[in-house]
């Protein structure tokens, strides 16, 4: 249970929930698509202070919790390699796959390194010409740029044993996907600001349209939520449904110009899956024809891998927003930050581990007394 | 993983085809890419880094909102900095 006293900025806070209880007369569904936003609401109650119509449903926005089990099992079968040295973000260690995760290979001798960067795999890969050097890409368009760089320069640079596994995804063909589901429940999305900065807002107006559904987008601070919540709420009681820019910094339309040309230069629109929701066709990038010699998946020959999700797991479910973590019966038992089952309880923006780590000792349906107006 | 951290510019240095500038993150000087920018920062501008790329120019309040935002995701100033040391030369 959070006050809010605990905002930057508690007079602003209280303001804007005033305004959203007052226009407030429906009962609103609406879906936070960035993982960072779900911390954030989590974290501070926010759902908790709004109205009682307005429930949020937390988005399949965190990058570690929709790469596909299969991906993760690919990543598994090249890290085992005695060749080969593979560099990834620190998140994706403990993501468990089929039987085991990257952190197990890791402590068996395997060569696993966490690096900050795709560059400094791309060093690793210099300093060791005997050896295969693989970066797991993965990730929506905010991670997307520097990787396109990195493979651009292991081209440019001729460094022939770097590569790349990549299992990039996309905001915009998500949102279609979860507004053609039959269990759709959504009715306003807010978008992520910082994930616009790439690609621009196009292809939002005519989700919006094509939909009738409001996308505000904004930030992932509290005041930003509570202000991109306010703008949803007032389109869904008026009946319109537009894209909005409610983030604190401008979003240029066009996004980040340069990136987009080494986006288009070195991936290209491919079909991929989501963990828990399935294939969305056109919602993510490979390697280019020019670029293909630096995939790692064709490399190593790990295409031919498919694999199940897990039967206890019903991350899949959080992740369209049918269930709560907590209900899930795992939840807090057999399934932990320490011990996930799920990638979901694993990233600090997966929903599981945000319930986990502010949620656990609530009681699921109580609201605090006297929040909101 | 979306999120970036905010750094001054220091000036520029040499490799990686001219695109690395020395930038000072929390007191201390990364070398980070500025590939991925319309034109080289000039010293004493404020940039988001993401994954040890320079991805967008801001300013003070910016930077500051950058850095509240790494904050709120449990991550303490420090190990912000400790956690991007930016890419090798
Ligand atoms: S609590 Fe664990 S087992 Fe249940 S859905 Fe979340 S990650 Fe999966």
């Amino acid at each position: 249970m959070k006050y809010l006293d605990e905002f930057s900025n508690p007079d602003l806070a209280r303001h804007l929930l005033d305004q959203i209880h007052a226009a407030t007369t429906g009962n609103w569904a609406i879906m936070e698509v960035c993982g960072g936003q779900t911390h954030s609401i989590i974290r501070h109650g926010i759902d908790q202070l709004l109205p009682e119509g307005i429930e949020m449903i937390h988005g399949p926005g965190c990058p570690v919790c929709v790469t596909p089990l299969e991906v993760i099992d690919k990543a598994l079968a090249i890290a085992e390699r005695p060749d080969v040295i593979f560099c990834s973000f620190g998140d994706m260690l403990r993501v468990p796959g089929s039987s085991q995760d990257l952190f197990r290979i890791k402590s068996r001798g395997g060569d696993v390194r966490v690096v900050y960067s795709p560059l400094d795999a791309l060093t690793v890969a210099r300093e060791n010409p005997d050896k295969q050097v693989v970066f797991f890409g993965i990730g929506f368009e905010t991670t997307a740029p520097a990787n396109a760089m990195t493979v651009y320069q292991a081209k440019r640079l001729g460094v022939p044993n770097f590569s790349l596994l990549v299992s990039h995804v996309l905001v915009p063909p998500a949102i279609a996907a979860i507004m053609e589901s039959p269990s759709c429940r959504v009715q306003g999305f807010l978008a992520a600001g910082h994930v616009c900065s790439v690609m621009g807002t196009a292809g939002y107006p005519e989700l919006a349209d094509r939909y009738r559904v409001p996308i505000v987008v904004t930030g992932f601070e509290p005041l930003d939520i509570l202000e991109g919540i306010r703008r949803t709420v007032l389109q869904l009681e008026q009946g319109r449904h537009e894209l909005e820019n409610a983030y604190a910094r401008a979003v240029p339309a066009a996004g980040n110009p340069v990136a987009r040309r080494m986006l288009e230069d070195v991936f290209e629109v491919t079909d991929r899956a989501w963990r828990g929701i399935g294939m969305i066709p056109g919602s993510g990038w490979r390697l280019s024809d020019a670029y293909r010699e630096w995939d790692a998946e064709a490399r190593f020959d790990v295409g031919g891998i498919h694999t199940d999700e897990s039967a206890i797991c019903r991350s899949g479910e959080v992740l369209q927003g049918l269930l709560k973590p907590h209900e899930c019966a795992a939840f807090g038992k057999e399934c932990t930050p320490r011990n996930p089952l799920g990638a979901t309880m694993v990233s600090s923006e997966g929903a599981c581990a945000a319930y986990y780590l502010y949620r656990r000792l609530d009681t699921p349906a109580t609201r605090p007394v006297g929040a909101g107006a | 993983m979306c999120l970036g951290i905010p750094g001054r510019v220091v000036g520029m240095v040499p490799g990686f085809g001219d695109q690395l500038a020395l930038v000072e993150v929390e007191g201390a000087a990364r070398k980070v890419n500025i590939g991925l920018l319309d034109e080289a920062p000039a010293p004493g501008q404020w940039v988001l880094i993401h994954m040890g790329f320079a991805v967008e120019t801001t300013d003070a309040a910016g930077a500051e909102t950058a850095m509240s935002g790494l904050e709120m995701m449990g991550r303490p100033r420090d190990d912000a900095v400790l956690d991007h040391p930016g890419p090798g030369p």
